[in-house]
């Protein structure tokens, strides 16, 4: 058998030991411990918005909409009705228009 | 002697609190925060031991947790630790990460400190030698025994809890074990013959 130091000197408990002495833990840095630690909180532990807030934001929300619609619709309604006051008070001046005709009289 | 550095770890929680965590963890992310920061340096050493690199076991350890967290609810206690299921968790992502890369799993643990002792600069070389020998001398071995020797002297696991992790008995691990020591201790004196000879040949 070719010369190597292992061919006597490396018993099971040898072997075992060199094992224990090199095969060593690799630390993560504390950045990265304390960022995936914070991720695992953050995502599952606290989150921004509960049912009961979304809940709450969403009616809050649709009900300004609704506001928003109606005031959209009186303004709407308003500018309908001064275009309209607009139109007869031309119909009114119009120097063609005919007298209305009295009651006959017989 | 690996009971005894169990015991020593400051961090290490008795069995009954673990359970009680566990228990807690399901609702409480406080709790599975405790978990995490037993857990985290194991489980990251042994997919960096896997994966070769810091950048890949980075990665690899987040899913891990996120994946447990999803899970905690499901998780049942069968008598043996938390961090098996944890370890089981690593080794299917870990397993996964190997077949998507679609290579061997071989690794190089270049960026590994081997410890030495500064009292004796010329033994330190000799056992500085004898510890590159031996890193190499797992590279070349299989998987699964490369995953059993990280598992036993990195993490110092028992044999049941190896067996939980690989899906093997008790015994069969214990076999593996030794025939994995013998495969070593010839790697290790055909690579010291390599060298050896590459030095006669300068």
């Amino acid at each position: 058998m070719a010369r190597s130091r292992f061919n006597k000197a490396l018993s099971t408990k040898d072997l075992e030991a060199l094992l224990s002495s090199t095969l060593v833990p690799v630390e993560p840095s504390d950045v990265f411990i304390n960022k995936l630690r914070g991720s695992l909180v953050k995502v599952h532990g606290r989150k921004p918005f509960s049912l009961w807030t979304g809940l709450a934001v969403g009616a809050s929300a649709v009900l300004i909409v609704a506001m928003a619609l109606g005031i959209l619709l009186r303004f709407l309604l308003a500018g309908l009705g001064f275009i309209n006051l607009l139109i007869q008070r031309r119909s009114y001046r119009k120097p063609s228009r005919q007298p209305s005709e009295g009651p006959v009289s017989l | 002697m690996m009971a005894a550095k169990k015991r020593n770890d400051p961090s290490a929680l008795t069995r009954e609190e673990e359970k009680e965590l566990v228990i807690r963890a399901a609702t409480d992310q406080e709790a599975f925060g405790e978990l995490y920061s037993v857990n985290v340096r194991k489980i990251y050493s042994y997919i960096y031991y896997r994966v070769g690199n810091h950048h890949n076991a980075q990665d690899l350890t987040a899913r891990v947790f996120h994946r447990a967290l999803k899970n905690i609810h499901k998780y049942e206690d069968r008598g043996i630790p938390f961090s098996a299921w944890l370890y089981r968790i690593a080794h299917n992502l870990v397993a996964n990460f190997h077949r998507d890369q679609n290579r061997r799993q071989t690794v190089s643990y270049d960026s590994i400190t081997i410890p030495g002792y500064n009292n004796h600069p010329e033994r330190e070389t000799i056992e500085h030698e004898e510890r590159e020998i031996l890193l190499e001398a797992v590279q070349t071995l299989p998987p699964e025994r490369q995953e059993l020797l990280i598992l036993k002297f990195i993490n110092h696991l028992s044999n049941a809890e190896i067996g939980e992790i690989m899906g093997r008995t008790e015994g069969a691990v214990k076999s593996l074990y030794h025939r994995t020591l013998v495969s070593l201790r010839k790697e290790m004196i055909r690579l010291d013959v390599n060298l050896g000879k590459k030095l006669e040949d300068k």
